[in-house]
């Protein structure tokens, strides 16, 4: 298409259960009650200038350009600010309105740059359109008169410059940055002539509280804030919409071009999931696409040790299936095994499990779910039936009462953060639980009702002392429990005891007893309540009991099946729901369906021509203890970095060295590439053409906008792999990849690319009974029929600290970085990131004689890492943070062999450490370095 | 937690030990149950292999290794 231009009805849509009847310049229109006349103008197709309004902010009123004449109403109201009544007759063009207009624009053009033909937002600024519109032909006072086109440029963001000399002060960014981000890091300063845009405290927009949404970016109706890609490319000329490489909110994006180069993401306002918004990855770091560091071409070698071969295709792809045929000759079927990566399509995803099942011909598939939400998948499948959360992200503007668990949404999931924000500034209740007083406890117009700042490692222990609150007072939703659960008798008596009482579980969690009954009642009372959590749930050993004790919370109460409620993973990668819901758990074909169920595997042994294991195979960790005693013996690892993102590095990488072939598929040469033999290089988003699927089931169509830079699409590579070790597969596209998908996976039966391409995206499941998705779960009941309540033990995490490792660890990430960083680190995010560091409190850096800014030693029982120290009072006393987006710094070194109890999650969240300062002379060293010999099971 | 105990070992008791507070039978049909579920055969295989002779293994998960034994799916 050419560059697409998304209709700007000047104000937000309104709900109402009444209309009004309209006639707008002869032309009859019917609008919900409490429409603007601009925008009941606009849905009639017509136009009436504007500047301050856009359809994504509150009107304002200010630009004074919008001005109607109303039959009956004295003087020219501003139709942005004016609602329609019915039979209201509006005039938007008469004489008089027009030389009041043409009177307006002549002062703005007063005091602007008149650069037109070399400014950087020529042929897309609203400013010039209007000047266009109204007819401008001279300004009357001339321009030499008092102005600001000497004001200076900021220039201190990567992304955007503040061309202050151009701006027109009609509060668009301001008011973006507070209603459609909630950040409030912008304001108008001075009064009358000297009023202008500030950032922060009048400062540079880098030191200022601003998070690089590009949200006032795309609000500015001139070029005074602009994309620094637009000044230095020009404007784009066409678009492809597509979706968000990052985090599991998937934003869909306007993907503009010239030709085959991106100029600028702009996210796109039909997006389900983000309705027009954006963070600053999604928004701006996309230059890891085109970063010199990529590998194009595949490479081989024999050792580790030895240096890369770059071979064509047909020998790298011949090399592999042969060298997967001897080792399983050698070793049996079981030695080799693959994984798949969250950061791939839907279709990528599916056909490395079909390779593995179907060509390595055992069910040794795992994913990188697997340290992140595998837990997720087990508790609701085992409470509600299916492994998904259970509402669509717009659910979250009906919610009474919010409670984050372990989870950091402004810095996690920006986006869906900006979306509770404007709830909670609505009214909302807020509870967090979480160790860290993290943002979102206190942020401009949002304070939390309660934050439970818990220990480490007791989340079973504070969500079955909320229960006990909920069943011992009498605040059970009697009959919902009736109607859709089973098995509330058992777990009410064991969760009514004592042992589970706030008082009882005070001395455990750390919080106070009046205060988690307060939290309690506050979610009892709802009347909508929704938990929405992240990996400080699922990163436990006790991370499945933790998800089934949110469950049996919401049943209890209630909180399941419609909007503003319900149990909510906020998922870490733009497609862990979709990787899960491919197939790729040891355990499980697509659609979540265990490989013992025969009618299952007859499905795919029929279409795929093999018989299919009815056993589980080896998840990630079992195939490192595996390789480690000599059983397993090679892996095909998809777009991960198990050596820096998967825990205890040393026990990793002795388990990669130990394999005798291990394939890496990727951008970049990650850590694990380190210790591979064959390196098949990746394409990026912007060059895949498949699907993501988000942390709301949303399936959302990922479009190319160039070819394959390394010549290959990921799946076909797959697919050649497949064929040379002599099982045929293959398809003409991705689109009949996901044509497979839909003939043999029940939930999306309804599902293909002309359909996504026609309706935008679809929630799983999509199939007969629900052709248009499922935005909300388990409305009429349960997936697995009736809710299961499941009695949820608290069982402490065996990491405990001690004399010698006094302090808990736990991990995270900030917003400027994802993940392992492969991607974030090859922008200009990194001004914001440059290493990671190590948080902690300020009393735990006086007793050790730590300031600020210093490199201290963060020593487990597993490993010793070298970082810089920064106190900061968000910490609890004895618990320090740290991200592991930096494979110089080496987190995951420090992080243990401990793991949830039922998928082998592993328990990044807590581990026991010392923190010491370094020796004067010490650096930040490379990971591997700081790694010392340790004795690790399995080993 | 010795550093040195066998993976198995570890993965079986830190299953056992979520269902201790039911009865040990109906604990250890519970955790036989999960592995059968989700752990590979070979996993399996070797929780047998040491289900008499290791003295770290829980009892509850040394009574779901014997239920393996006599009905291993």
């Amino acid at each position: 298409m050419g560059l697409l231009k998304e209709p700007d009805l000047g104000t937000p849509a309104v709900t109402s259960d009444t209309t009004a009847e309209v006639l707008v310049d002869g032309t009859a229109v019917t609008v919900p009650a409490g429409t603007s006349v601009l925008r009941a103008a606009a849905l009639a197709g017509i136009d009436i200038p504007k500047l301050c309004a856009t359809d994504s902010l509150e009107a304002f009123g200010s630009c004074r350009l919008c001005l109607v004449e109303i039959d009956g109403a004295r003087g020219t109201p501003a139709s942005c600010t004016t609602p329609v009544a019915d039979g209201m007759v509006v005039r938007t063009q008469t004489p008089r309105l027009e030389k009041l207009r043409r009177g307006v624009l002549e002062l703005y053009i007063s005091d602007h740059p008149l650069d037109c033909l070399t400014c950087s937002a020529n042929g897309d600024c609203e400013l010039q359109d209007m000047a266009g519109v109204v007819g401008l032909r001279d300004v009357r006072y001339g321009y030499a008169g008092e102005n600001h086109l000497d004001a200076p440029t900021d220039s201190s963001n990567p992304y955007f410059d503040f061309d202050a000399s151009k701006c027109i002060v009609c509060s668009r960014c301001v008011r973006a940055c507070d209603e459609v981000q909630g950040t409030f890091a912008l304001t108008i300063s001075g009064r009358g002539f000297d009023s202008k845009v500030t950032a922060g405290v009048d400062q540079p927009f880098l030191e200022s509280d601003c998070v690089s949404c590009g949200a006032c970016v795309q609000a500015c109706p001139t070029a005074t804030l602009q994309e620094r890609t637009v000044v230095e490319l020009g404007m784009p000329t066409r678009t492809v919409l597509t979706t968000c490489a990052y985090c599991g909110v998937g934003c869909s994006f306007k993907a503009e071009l010239r030709g085959d180069q991106v100029v600028r993401m702009v996210p796109y306002k039909d997006g389900g999931a983000n309705e027009g918004h954006s963070c600053v990855k999604g928004r701006f770091a996309f230059g890891y696409a085109s970063h010199p560091d990529r590998v194009l071409a595949p490479m081989v070698r024999d050792r580790i040790t030895d240096p890369w071969r770059t071979v064509s295709w047909e020998e790298a792809i011949g090399h592999t299936a042969r060298r997967l045929r001897e080792i399983q000759a050698g070793h049996g079927p079981g030695s080799i095994g693959g994984i798949t990566s969250s950061r791939c399509t839907n279709e990528e995803v599916y056909v490395v499990q079909k390779m593995v099942r179907a060509a390595f011909g055992n069910n040794n598939v795992d994913t990188c779910a697997r340290v992140c939400h595998s837990p997720t998948g087990y508790g609701l499948k085992q409470t509600f039936g299916t492994s998904a959360g259970t509402q669509d992200f717009r659910s979250v503007a009906y919610a009474d009462v919010i409670v984050v668990i372990g989870a950091n949404p402004t810095d996690g999931h920006p986006v869906f953060a900006s979306r509770m924000k404007r709830r909670l500034r609505e009214g909302a209740k807020l509870i967090v639980v979480d160790p860290r007083r993290i943002d979102l406890v206190r942020t401009p117009h949002v304070e939390a009702a309660h934050h439970l700042q818990l220990a480490p490692g007791t989340n079973v222990a504070v969500i079955n002392a909320m229960a006990h609150v909920v069943v011992t007072e009498g605040l059970v939703a009697r009959d919902f429990v009736a109607e859709r659960c089973e098995g509330y008798e058992e777990w009410a008596a064991f969760i009514a005891r004592e042992e589970n009482s706030p008082e009882t579980l005070a001395e455990v969690t750390g919080v106070p007893a009046a205060e988690l009954r307060a939290a309690a009642r506050l979610y009892a009372a709802g009347p909508n309540s929704a938990i929405y959590y992240g990996l400080g749930v699922t990163e436990h050993s006790q991370g499945s009991t933790m998800v089934m004790g949110m469950a049996n919370l919401a049943m209890a109460t209630g909180n399941i099946g419609r909007d503003g409620v319900g149990v909510n993973p906020l998922r870490g990668q733009n497609n862990v729901q979709g990787s899960c819901d491919m197939g790729s758990f040891p355990h499980e074909l697509p659609g979540y369906r265990h490989v013992s169920d025969d009618g299952v595997r007859e499905v795919y042994e029929q279409l795929w021509g093999v018989p299919i294991l009815p056993e589980p195979g080896l998840r990630i960790p079992n195939m490192f203890d595996a390789a480690l005693d000599g059983t397993f013996r090679a892996l095909y690892v998809q777009g991960e970095d198990l050596a820096q993102s998967d825990p205890n590095t040393r026990h990793v990488t002795a388990a990669l060295s130990a394999m005798d072939l291990v394939v890496v598929q990727d951008l970049f040469l990650n850590e694990t590439a380190k210790y591979a033999h064959v390196f098949l290089p990746g394409t990026s988003f912007l060059e895949k053409d498949g699907t993501f699927t988000n942390a709301e089931r949303r399936i959302n169509r990922v479009r190319p906008v160039m070819a394959p830079r390394t010549g290959r699409h990921e799946w076909q590579i797959v697919c050649e792999v497949a064929r040379a070790m002599g099982y045929p597969m293959d398809y003409p596209s991705s689109a009949a990849i996901m044509d497979e998908i839909a003939l043999t996976t029940p939930t999306f039966a309804g599902v293909s690319f002309a359909t996504l391409d026609r309706v935008g995206s679809v929630q799983w499941p999509c199939n007969e009974a629900a052709p248009t998705g499922t935005p909300i779960m388990h409305k009429d009941g349960f997936v697995r029929g009736k809710g299961a309540f499941v009695p949820t033990a608290y069982v402490p995490t065996k990491e405990r600290s001690t004399r010698k490792y006094p302090l808990i660890l736990t991990t995270g990430r900030i917003l400027s970085q994802y993940n392992v960083g492969s991607q974030t680190r090859r922008t200009a995010n990194v001004v914001w990131h440059s290493e990671d560091v190590l948080e902690l409190h300020p009393h735990d850096a006086e007793v050790r004689g730590i300031t600020d800014g210093d490199l201290v030693d963060l020593a487990s029982r597993v490993g010793r890492i070298t970082l810089r120290a920064r106190i900061a009072d968000r910490m609890p006393v004895g618990v320090v943070y740290t991200t592991f987006h930096h494979p110089v710094t080496g987190a995951n070194v420090v992080t243990t062999e401990h793991s949830d109890w039922a998928t082998n999650c592993p328990e990044y969240k807590v581990t026991a450490v010392q923190v010491s300062l370094a020796r004067a002379d010490a650096q930040v060293e490379p990971a591997a370095a700081a790694a010392e010999p340790v004795p690790v099971a399995g080993e | 937690m010795s550093t040195t105990v066998r993976p198995h070992v570890r993965l079986a008791n830190d299953i056992a030990a979520q269902f201790h507070h039911l009865p040990p039978d109906e604990a250890a049909e519970r955790v036989a149950a999960h592995l059968r579920m989700f752990w590979d055969p070979r996993m399996r295989a070797q929780l047998l292999a040491t289900v008499t002779a290791d003295g770290e293994l829980d009892p509850v998960a040394r009574a779901a290794a014997l239920l393996l034994r006599d009905t291993p799916r």
